[in-house]
């Protein structure tokens, strides 16, 4: 069945394009990218892309395509995403000009640029024409770094919530948890509510509730909460910057501490071994029908509805991340936890063809279509989605719409140079206070310490321009 | 009757401490079977048996789709694959790149090795001590060699080979790069074990054999070499099995272009790609058996080098 | 000694082989010929490790993380020995790297030398035992760590095999050992100890093997119990190969890393990070190439202090023993 789809899809990418491409983006791209193969009379000439491993399945589809219409050969490294970022600071060592193009996480980003091994790509944008309307400023700004653009991003990857329908809709269950909190179960507003919800459908193995027999229990929830994913999540519990203006932690003030609480405290309705778990065990366990909620990266949602051994298909309700109250008004924040990103080699051969590449592979009709693909990872992200039929039967009109929607309160994470070590301090200090062994507040001391050392050692005062420019740019959507 | 007797008890005293001493032992290979009998197991169980609880000792729907998966050709076909986040993992390039880089380096090794044992034994090159001294090498933690050697070959070869030759050579994830630093700190071993060897090879050979008239050259090549070819074979394996086992320097100086079996392993253990355990232990089978009867092979061999010479004598 | 082969080949001097010219006579010659291998390994020594090396302490002497181009780094003096030696991780990394050590090597001493002595006094089962003693020795690390990382799971088998105990106590037998700093930290050493405990049995064994048997019995027909002739005789025969065991196992011990990158990534929080593992995660994680460059010198330093004290035992026992010998 997959292999019908994928078939279907690339016959129906080729028989499609000379018709659909009427975008001009893409339209440029293409003949600029064949002018210039021509005037520097490249004989055979050839990209190399470092490419997430994620994307083995799909992105071939494209670079496929991408010959097809300027006659430029791809060559494509698949590696690892933990793997990526050290190759691409290693290449910035070795210089080896193997990589024309590097694909990660857009957070690898500020390293990669202040080691100069990928270059800004104001110039050619310019000259070029790239198009980022219909994209929310959290992430359309996320493309830049220090005033210049240095990545171009496919994906919309902020944590969306998932609920089960079948479970909220249950009548008896709603009767319960109206009498025990006097509110309709749905779409939880505040990240308060929802653990509300799933402390509620927390429920031991064997039990019966409502009629339905748990035989392996219910979840309340989901989250990630292991080390390397913890940082993700963890802005959700968090009222506003991370730092303050002149980059002083603010997880020593009662609001970030009784962000460690809630965050630490939320693996009372998770799994027993949550922080052990990443997408392989997350997925599978949500696609079984065992948890009430999830807070994850959208594709869960497709997952759900897709994957043959789901059992929740058709049962998934796709709600608004939740958010917290700050002076009285309800404020939702999504971190994007993860994204695609391409950047351009500094020691590639041709960069202004491999931005080309980039500029079409991210182009309103071209990056829809890389959305829709049956075995991608782009999530939806643009508001050109919400029309596009292939997304919109690949994931469904509502958690479309919810996403896009979404997308308004998406949220980067830390885009400042050692921005791993700086959530590596965060990631180990909550799994301490998850595992009991210190205090929220003893957590939130050592974290604010372990980042100032990180600080200075950068350079407080490089740091402090660079963060404050972020947060002018709005993609951390809240301000000082 | 009294001795009758006593000598019963001694009997029984004695069948007694030989059951408790068997018990020990067979308790101690149960321990060490066991670990070894999961992962076999577990190389024949599906998914949905990886973490069950109560977890299952033999699979109750044995297969063999682990086994294909990593004996596969390309990517997977929907068939193999599980689920859209797995990826082609398929154990033909480490193997490759793992018997390659490994044969190579211990060949190599055992080269530049045997000849210098040889002027070790015979003329006493280096000092006293040096078989010693040599043995320091090994001693240095891998992972300060690994640093060093990261810089060396991603920073400098490439400037001085820029400036010299105006040609950018990096060494960093390269066959040649990695065989060189597997030659460079097995030599040691290499160094130590054919010392012992030739040191059993009376020099009264080799000087009749001189002053008959033959070259040094074929000295070595007639005389010692076939003496000392079992114990070339042996030490061929042990760095070999060394070689094979090696992780920090492959983790962290090659990767992607060149893939050894240990870090192939290692990307299954990446905690965010998650545990394919079945995979995993089928890899970990096929890495395992050839090396374990390899070393079998050369036990007899390891138990005398073990000793060190502080025995024997 | 061996016997050397009944049959030798002579070389006699024919027709076959040239008298030497002159460039190869001279290489020929005693004092060059022996100098030869000397000059090539050593000089491959000088380049892969000495030079490295070098670079290293100068690298160290920078100020540069992966996010600045090498061309930017400037001089720095001894800025980062002094981070080094101020990061406390760093310095816990290495406590706990000696911790693990120790218990390690002492369990896998004490294990090592009780098989031993059981499966010396084995008449039949001796080869048998022996070679599947060896077994965990040769299976490749990485493996070793990946499967005591599928036991320790919660739903693994060790679990089900405490269940009991655990049951009787009201405990949830389906404990997460991995995510249990404690727990942690001995899951590591247990599959230290589970794969070279063969090697301290190794040791122990040729030792066993090579007792003088003729004391012993000469001990026995005097009287002496069991206890005794153990105790003052063959346990100071012993001696030497306890002497390496310890040298060996230790220096091997204090370089932990693959498990713990299999096993725990350095742990819950950073409760079994040791210090290779650290070092790792510096350079390769961060990149911080000129903190990692000098706190591998310190390790360095640290580490050489512990082989010369190694080397001197060593030698002086080899000295001891050559000297003692009839």
């Amino acid at each position: 069945m997959r292999l019908l789809l994928s078939a279907a899809f690339g016959v129906s990418l080729c028989l499609a394009s000379p018709a659909v491409a009427q975008d001009p983006v893409a339209d440029r791209a293409v003949a600029a990218a064949k002018e210039y193969v021509k005037t520097k009379g490249l004989k055979d000439p050839k990209l190399t892309i470092l490419l997430s491993s994620l994307y083995n399945n799909s992105f071939p589809d494209f670079a496929k395509k991408w010959e097809e219409l300027t006659g430029v050969k791809f060559e494509i490294v698949p590696l690892g995403y933990t793997d990526i970022p050290a190759k691409i600071m290693q290449e910035s060592v070795s210089k080896t000009g193997v990589y024309d193009i590097f694909n990660d996480f857009p957070y690898t980003m500020p390293d990669a640029a202040g080691a100069k091994v990928i270059i800004p790509l104001d110039d050619l944008a310019k000259k070029h024409q790239p198009d980022f309307t219909g994209i929310a400023d959290g992430l359309k700004y996320q493309q830049y770094y220090d005033d210049k653009l240095l990545v171009m991003i496919n994906d919309g990857d902020h944590l969306l919530l998932v609920l089960r329908k079948d479970l909220m809709e249950n009548s008896a269950a709603n009767a319960e948890y109206k009498a025990k909190h006097g509110k309709d179960l749905g779409c939880p507003d505040t990240v308060a509510e929802w653990a509300q919800q799933a402390a509620f459908f927390q429920t031991k193995e064997g039990d019966t509730r409502w009629g339905i027999k748990f035989e392996r229990g219910l979840s309340g929830g989901l989250g990630y909460r292991s080390v390397n994913f913890s940082y993700r999540h963890f802005p959700l519990y968090m009222k506003g910057l991370l730092f303050d203006k002149d980059m002083k932690p603010r997880i020593t003030t009662p609001d970030g501490i009784q962000a460690i609480k809630d965050f630490a405290a939320a693996v009372e309705y998770m799994p027993k071994d949550i922080q052990g778990w990443g997408t392989p065990q997350i997925y599978p366990y949500w696609g079984s029908g065992l948890a009430y909620s999830a807070v994850s990266f959208p594709s869960i949602f497709g997952f759900g509805e897709s994957n043959p051994n789901s059992v929740v298909k058709g049962k998934q309700l796709a709600c608004l991340i939740p958010g917290r109250m700050v002076d009285g008004k309800l404020v939702r924040r999504s971190p994007q936890a993860a994204g695609t990103g391409y950047m351009v080699s500094a020691y590639s051969k041709n960069p202004e063809l491999a931005y080309l590449f980039i500029q079409w592979l991210t182009s309103p009709s071209i990056g829809d279509d890389a959305v829709a693909h049956p075995k991608g990872f782009w999530d939806p992200f643009r508001l050109s989605n919400l029309t596009h039929k292939g997304i919109l039967d690949r994931f469904g009109a509502d958690m479309v719409k919810t996403t896009i929607e979404n997308t308004k309160y998406a949220a980067s994470l830390l885009l400042i140079e050692g921005n791993y070590e700086y959530f590596k301090v965060l990631d180990n200090n909550l799994a301490d206070v998850m595992n009991k062994n210190i205090s929220a507040e003893e957590a939130a001391k050592r974290i604010e310490a372990g980042w100032n050392k990180i600080t200075n050692e950068i350079g407080r005062e490089h740091q402090i321009q660079i963060w404050r420019k972020g947060v002018e740019s709005g993609i951390y959507l809240d301000k000082f | 009757m009294a001795a009758e007797a006593a000598r019963k008890r001694k009997l029984r005293r004695r069948r007694l401490l030989r059951a408790g001493r068997h018990a020990i032992l067979l308790g101690w290979t149960c321990v060490i079977i066991f670990p070894v009998f999961w992962m076999i197991s577990t190389s024949f169980k599906d998914a949905g048996e990886w973490v069950t609880w109560p977890p299952h000792w033999l699979p109750h729907q044995p297969t063999l789709l682990n086994y294909a998966q990593i004996f596969a050709f390309g990517t997977l076909d929907p068939t193999l694959s599980r689920q859209a986040t797995e990826q082609a993992f398929t154990i033909w390039k480490g193997l490759g790149d793992a018997t390659l880089v490994c044969t190579t380096a211990s060949l190599l090794a055992l080269l530049l090795g045997t000849f210098l044992a040889y002027a070790i034994s015979r003329f006493r090159v280096g000092g006293k001590y040096f078989r010693h001294t040599i043995l320091m090498i090994r001693m240095i933690p891998p992972i300060v060699v690994a640093i060093s050697i990261l810089i060396y070959y991603a920073i400098i070869i490439p400037y001085a080979t820029t400036a010299l030759l105006g040609v950018r050579i990096s060494m960093f994830d390269t066959y040649v790069g990695l065989v060189l630093i597997y030659t460079v700190t097995t030599l040691p071993f290499v160094i130590w074990m054919m010392l012992s060897f030739i040191d059993e090879v009376p020099y009264t050979l080799e000087h009749a054999a001189r002053l008959m008239g033959a070259g040094r050259i074929e000295v070595i090549r007639r005389i010692v070499l076939p003496l000392v070819a079992s114990g070339m074979v042996v030490t061929f394996l042990f760095v070999f099995i060394l070689n094979w086992a090696e992780f920090l320097l492959a983790l962290t100086l090659t990767h992607p272009q060149v893939t050894t079996l240990t870090v192939l392993l290692n990307k299954f253990q990446s905690a965010s790609e998650g545990r394919l355990y079945g995979p995993q232990a089928a890899i970990g089978t096929v890495v395992t058996i050839p090396v374990v009867v390899l070393g079998l092979l050369i036990q007899k061999h390891l138990v005398k080098g073990f000793s060190f010479g502080t025995i024997r004598k | 000694m061996t016997e050397a082969n009944t049959t030798l080949p002579i070389p006699t001097l024919n027709a076959n082989s040239r008298p030497a010219g002159g460039l190869v006579r001279w290489l020929a010659s005693e004092r060059v010929f022996r100098l030869i291998p000397f000059l090539l390994v050593e000089g491959l020594f000088v380049l892969t490790i000495l030079v490295p090396f070098a670079l290293t302490i100068w690298i160290s002497l920078l100020k540069w993380r992966a996010n600045r181009p090498f061309e930017t780094a400037r001089f720095a003096g001894f800025e980062n020995y002094e981070a080094v030696l101020t990061t406390d991780q760093f310095w816990l990394a290495l406590a706990r790297t000696f911790y693990f050590a120790g218990m390690a090597v002492a369990l896998e001493l004490s294990i090592g030398f009780v098989l031993a002595m059981l499966v010396s006094k084995c008449t039949q089962s001796r080869r048998l035992y022996t070679t599947i003693f060896l077994v965990p020795m040769m299976i490749v690390p990485i493996v070793v760590g990946y499967n005591f990382s599928m036991i320790y799971i919660d739903s693994g088998p060790l679990n089900q095999i405490l269940a009991p105990f655990m049951e009787a106590f009201g405990v949830d037998p389906r404990i997460r050992w991995l995510s249990h700093p404690i727990a942690a930290q001995w899951a590591i050493i247990i599959a230290d100890i589970w794969q070279w405990t063969s090697l301290t049995f190794l040791i122990f064994l040729s030792g066993f093997a090579a007792l003088p048997r003729h004391l012993v019995n000469a001990a026995r027909v005097m009287g002496a119990s069991p206890w005794q002739t153990f105790w003052w005789i063959e346990l100071p025969l012993l001696k030497p190969a306890i002497v390496i065991a310890v040298i060996i196992r230790s220096m091997e011990a204090l370089k932990l890393f693959d498990p713990v990158v299999l096993l725990t990534f350095g742990g819950p929080g950073t409760s079994t990070q040791t210090v290779a593992y650290f070092l790792w995660e510096q350079v390769w994680v961060f990149n911080k190439f000129s903190f990692g460059a000098a706190a591998s010198i310190v390790l360095l330093i640290i580490f050489s202090i512990l082989i010369f004290f190694a080397i001197y035992m060593l030698i002086g026992y080899r000295r001891r023993v050559e000297e003692s010998a009839p």
